[in-house]
């Protein structure tokens, strides 16, 4: 049986392209930087075709000319925010006018460009503070400024009294600035480094091309200095292993499709489901809501339908699902977005790996996890590194040095739960605008529990290694799994993000036991 | 004052025994990427950490803790030579 688990560990579905030593040399050279920006272009455009046409020229110019890397990454970010390609768009602000009475609309060429603009000046107004010493007296707690103002800033809009027309104009700022503020974070987290690259480098990692979203990838400015290709050999290495990673994504957007299309109904219609895809790419389809819109909208003829159909439809009065039925939508609906995550950040990850930053992979063999705690790490690394730099770390070297245990659950508490509602609380923009920040945090309670969840499984997960190693073997990796999958699905029940009561989740909790 | 060379006997046992509780059972080189390269996680670093505590008396909430000290082995040492005593 462990020679069989070996065997099958070697397989090797994506060929091994940047072990070729005739490969990585044809990289080196100018046709050979063509052909491969080409073959790369190709399947991005087979999965993210929104933008795979702008990207593709981008790649083989930084390819082409890495002298000035770091100078056409700034260009392409920027460009890409002010072209409003990214889902930074006019249209999550236009209504915003007329919420408040005015009778125009936001939709002009320079509203993204100029709120682009005022959160960049922010963001160096925020660093010049930090690295001035002017933040010190946070003691250790310096990079929560962003958010703590952030917060602050909702605040003030939420409940102050004050003209529409600063009103909407305030929001819009908002809505801005809370997809930079992570960023913003680390600029200040790594402001006390010696070494640390220019603002305008790291404005040029801020909603970078190659991912852009809430969630810094790969980390700051200078972890990315740190994985820079230094030379030819480096770059051509790390390209092919772009290329091996774009591949792989599109392996699993095609197991992903196949899989949604089996399982959830589809499997009529593949081909519909594969041109929605297609139409809208892979990075879009994770990050747009209209995705449950078009789950609602389909007629299920399921063996079971996703998690966060069935809690929608449970809010809105139908009954509990079979316990059958129940626990494979969880245990499925929670592998598919583990399938989903890996998709997105691969494809982020791999463009950022053209543009000759050798970035670790964000989701890394999950499955594979020996605990908890480590699969946190393997299924959503930059999440994760995001949480312990910003909230476990500060906490943890600041309370309850005498009392270890204490010390590492608060000190996990403040990443898992207290990090981690408040990173996905910022998705919650219109419902922050129609109710207010306190009642917005508060409809919220739902995803704080799931947060709870996640701090005492990774505590006990983090004790227990401290005692004792992870089982190997074939029997070690099993239970391990079963731990890992039964855990993260039962979890995930919570992990819901609509502004419902958790009592429909209690209530889908109680039908997988058949109560209720 | 301690010097590099005797922190750095101690600080490798402590490495493998993190490594070892992480499944681990090679000696790395004193030199040699263990954050970046992805064989110790962030929160093996902590247990690194809570060591130097121990043993060196290194307040992380005076010297501001940063993960890029613990890179190696070779760099804990390095820095624990550096601030030993002062915090």
């Amino acid at each position: 049986m462990e020679k069989l688990f070996e065997k099958m560990g070697r397989i090797r579905i994506i060929p091994q392209l940047d072990t070729y030593p005739l490969l990585v040399e044809f990289a080196k050279t100018a046709p050979g930087k063509v052909a491969l920006t080409a073959v790369f272009s190709l399947f991005l455009f087979l999965l993210m075709p929104s933008l795979a046409h702008y990207l593709a020229p981008l790649l083989l110019v930084i390819s082409l000319l890495p002298k000035y890397r770091h100078a056409l990454v700034f260009c392409g970010t920027v460009s890409l925010a002010a072209l409003g390609l990214t889902w930074l768009k006019s249209d999550s602000i236009a209504g915003l006018p007329g919420r408040y009475g005015l009778d125009y609309v936001w939709d002009g060429w320079m509203v993204v460009p100029l709120l682009v603009a005022s959160v960049f000046a922010l963001s160096s107004l925020l660093h010049w503070l930090a690295r001035t010493g002017r933040l010190n007296f946070m003691r250790g707690f310096s990079a929560w400024a962003p958010f703590t103002l952030l917060l602050l800033f909702g605040l003030i809009l939420s409940y102050l009294p004050m003209p529409a027309l600063l009103k909407a104009a305030g929001w819009a700022f908002f809505f801005f600035w809370g997809n930079y503020v992570w960023f913003q974070v680390y600029s200040i987290q790594e402001s006390r480094l010696p070494d640390q690259p220019s603002m305008v480098r790291q404005l040029a990692v801020y909603q970078p091309y190659w991912y852009p979203s809430l969630l810094p990838i790969p980390k700051g400015a200078s972890f990315l200095a740190r994985i820079e290709c230094r030379d030819a050999e480096a770059l051509a290495v790390c390209q092919l292993k772009a290329l091996k990673l774009i591949m792989w994504a599109a392996v699993l957007n095609g197991v992903f499709l196949l899989s949604e299309g089996f399982f959830y109904g589809e499997s009529v219609d593949i081909s519909r489901s594969f041109l929605l895809q297609w139409r809208s790419g892979a990075l879009h389809l994770f990050f747009n809501e209209n995705y449950l819109c078009q789950l609602l909208q389909r007629d299920f003829v399921a063996y079971f339908q996703p998690l966060d159909f069935v809690l929608k439809i449970m809010a809105q009065g139908a009954p509990a699902p079979a316990p059958g039925k129940a626990i494979a939508s969880t245990v499925f609906y929670f592998l598919m977005y583990t399938c989903k995550l890996a998709i997105s950040t691969h494809i982020g990850v791999a463009i950022c790996r053209m543009s000759g930053f050798y970035a670790p992979r964000c989701v890394y063999r999950p499955f594979e996890s020996k605990s908890i705690a480590d699969f946190f790490g393997r299924y959503y690394y930059y999440y994760r590194e995001l949480l312990v730099t910003v909230f476990f770390y500060p906490v943890f070297f600041k309370f309850f040095k005498k009392q270890p245990k204490l010390r590492l659950f608060v000190a996990t508490f403040a990443a898992a739960c207290l990090g981690n509602t408040l990173f996905h609380l910022l998705f919650s923009f219109d419902y922050i605008v129609q109710h207010g920040l306190i009642a917005a945090a508060l409809s919220f309670h739902t995803f704080a529990v799931y947060g709870l969840i996640l701090t005492v499984g990774i505590f006990l997960s983090q004790l227990n290694r401290q005692k004792k190693p992870p089982q190997t073997g074939w029997l070690g990796s099993l239970k391990a799994l079963l731990v890992i999958v039964s855990f993260y699905s039962f979890a995930t029940i919570f992990a819901n993000e609509s502004h419902d009561s958790i009592m429909v989740n209690i209530r889908f909790l109680l039908a997988i036991f058949g109560i209720g | 004052m301690m010097g590099y060379d005797e922190i750095i006997g101690p600080l490798r046992q402590k490495v493998f025994e993190v490594l070892v509780n992480e499944g681990i059972d090679q000696m790395p080189g004193d030199e040699d990427s263990l954050v970046d390269s992805g064989i110790i996680d962030s929160l093996a670093v902590v247990a690194i950490a809570v060591y130097l505590e121990t043993e060196y008396g290194i307040d992380f909430s005076v010297v501001l803790f940063d993960v890029n000290h613990f890179e190696s082995i070779a760099t804990m040492a390095r820095f624990v030579e550096s601030v030993a005593g002062k915090a």
